[in-house]
C-alpha cells in the first residue's frame, strides 16, 4: 500500500487541487484523501496508487460538498479536510 | 584535595538518599503564581465571566462577543495550563506502578494486548493485564524502565497540544457558527485531556491508528506542494511522451530512446534491463518532480534531445 503524503490544510482548495493533480499528471491516481489527526499543524494525507508506466487519469476536480458537480464528471470520493485552515466536506470530481 | 574529594562523596550521598531513586526536581522561582485567581481578569465562580458575552449577543455586537468569547477561552486553557503543571510534578512526585495498573484496571484492558497496536502498545497491554491479574507486577519496570509517568504525560500533552490548536483554529469563527457554549465544550475536553484515564484510552486508540498507518509511513513527511498550470501541464506531456514510448510498435528503437534519455538524467542503465524497466526507470523519475520541481527542465530537456 503506497504511503500517504502530506498537503497543506492552509492551502485553499484550488491550491490542493493542483498539488493533487501534479501528482496525477506523473502517473498516479488518487484514491484516498483525509484529513490529519496527529499534528497540530493543519494538514491532509492523499493517498495514490501508481498507474502502468505512460498511463494518466483524467483530469481531477475538487469541490467543497454544498458547491455544483463540474459539469462532465463523475464524483470519485469525498472527505473532510483542512481548507484554509478549517474542516471542510469536500468532494473530488473526475472528468469522464 | 583529599577533603574537597570526601565532601563532595558525602553531599551526593546525602542527595542520593534523600531522594531515592527518583529524578529530583530541582525547580526554579515562577515569575509569577501561576494558579493565583489575582492574575485572572474573569471571575468563574459564578457566571459572571459570560456577562460581556450575553451583553453583546443581545446587542448584535459580534466583534465584541468574539473578543469576550476569545477572552474566556484563551484564560480557561491557560488556567488548565497552569492547574496541569502542578498536576504533573504531583504525579512525578507521587506516582506508583500499582496507581498506574490500577487506573487501567479500571480502564478494563486486560486481555487487550492481543487485539490492538504496535509491539510497545502490546508489550504495555500484556504487562498491564498480567499486573493486574498478580497485583504486584511493577508496570514501570516491565515496560518503560521506571518512564512510565513520563510516557503518559507525553501522552497527555500531545493530546492537549492538538486540542489547543483546533480550538485556536475554531476561534477564527463567527459567534454564530462558534459560540461561547461549545467552546466551552471544547474547553471540558481540553481538561480531559490531560487526565491520566484520558491519557491511558489514547494511547489504546493512537496505537490502533498507528498500526492501520504503519506500512510506509516513513514518507507521510513528503509535503506534495500546489503546482502552477505550466508545471502541471509541462508533467502531463513528459507522460505522454512516456505513453508514446511505451506503445511504439518499434520497441528496439523505443527501448534505446528510453535509454538514452535516461542516461541523459544520469540514471544507471543495464544492458540486460528489459524496455518496461526502463519505463518504469523514466516514470520514476517524472514522479519524482512531484516533491523537487527544478528536476522539470532537466526532464524536459532529456526527453526532447535524448
Amino acid at each position: 500500500m503506497p504511503a500517504p503524503m502530506r498537503i497543506d490544510g492552509n492551502d485553499t482548495l484550488p491550491d490542493q487541487e493542483s498539488a493533487l493533480r501534479i501528482k496525477e499528471a506523473a502517473g498516479n491516481e488518487l484514491t484516498a484523501l483525509r484529513k490529519g489527526d496527529d499534528d497540530a499543524q493543519p494538514v491532509n494525507f492523499a493517498t495514490f496508487k501508481r498507474l502502468a508506466p505512460g498511463s494518466r487519469p483524467k483530469r481531477l476536480h475538487l469541490a467543497l460538498a454544498a458547491d455544483p458537480q463540474p459539469p462532465n464528471t463523475s464524483p470519485v470520493l469525498s472527505s473532510t479536510i483542512f481548507v484554509e485552515g478549517e474542516e471542510q466536506d469536500v468532494t473530488a470530481y473526475r472528468e469522464r | 584535595m583529599k577533603q574537597k574529594t570526601a565532601g563532595l562523596s558525602l553531599l551526593l550521598l546525602f542527595i542520593v538518599t534523600v531522594n531515592g531513586c527518583k529524578t529530583p526536581d530541582w525547580g526554579y522561582r515562577k515569575p509569577f503564581e501561576f494558579s493565583s485567581q489575582k492574575v485572572r481578569k474573569l471571575n468563574y465562580v459564578d457566571g459572571s465571566f459570560r456577562r460581556g458575552y450575553d451583553e453583546a449577543k443581545a446587542a448584535n455586537d459580534e466583534v465584541a462577543a468574539k473578543r469576550e468569547r476569545d477572552q474566556i477561552l484563551s484564560e480557561l486553557m491557560y488556567i488548565i495550563d497552569a492547574a496541569h503543571g502542578d498536576y504533573e510534578r504531583a504525579m512525578q512526585a507521587h506516582a506508583t506502578a500499582f496507581e498506574v495498573v490500577s487506573d487501567f484496571a479500571l480502564l478494563g484492558l486486560a486481555g487487550a494486548g492481543a487485539t490492538v497496536g504496535g509491539a510497545e502498545t502490546k508489550a504495555i497491554i500484556s504487562a498491564i493485564s498480567g499486573g493486574v491479574k498478580g497485583a504486584e507486577l511493577s508496570v514501570n519496570k516491565r515496560v518503560f524502565r521506571d518512564k512510565t509517568i513520563e510516557a503518559l504525560q507525553a501522552q497527555m500533552r500531545a493530546a492537549q497540544t492538538r486540542r489547543k490548536a483546533e480550538i485556536i483554529r475554531r476561534m477564527k469563527r463567527p459567534t454564530a457558527d462558534y459560540t461561547l457554549e461549545l467552546g466551552l465544550s471544547d474547553i471540558v475536553q481540553y481538561y480531559y485531556d490531560g487526565t491520566l484515564t484520558r491519557a491511558l484510552q489514547n494511547l489504546v486508540a493512537d496505537a490502533k491508528e498507528k498500526e492501520k498507518q504503519a506500512e510506509g509511513n516513513v514518507s507521510t513527511n513528503l509535503f506534495l506542494r500546489r503546482a502552477s498550470a505550466v508545471e502541471i501541464t509541462t508533467v502531463e506531456h513528459l507522460t505522454d511522451q512516456l505513453d508514446a514510448l511505451v506503445r511504439n510498435p518499434d520497441q528496439t528503437t523505443a527501448r534505446a530512446k528510453a535509454e538514452r534519455i535516461l542516461k541523459a538524467l544520469g540514471v544507471e542503465v543495464q544492458p540486460n534491463e528489459t524496455a518496461q524497466q526502463l519505463y518504469l526507470k523514466l516514470q520514476e523519475q517524472i514522479d519524482a518532480t512531484d516533491t523537487d520541481r527544478s528536476l522539470l527542465p532537466k526532464l524536459s530537456k532529456a526527453f526532447a534531445n535524448p
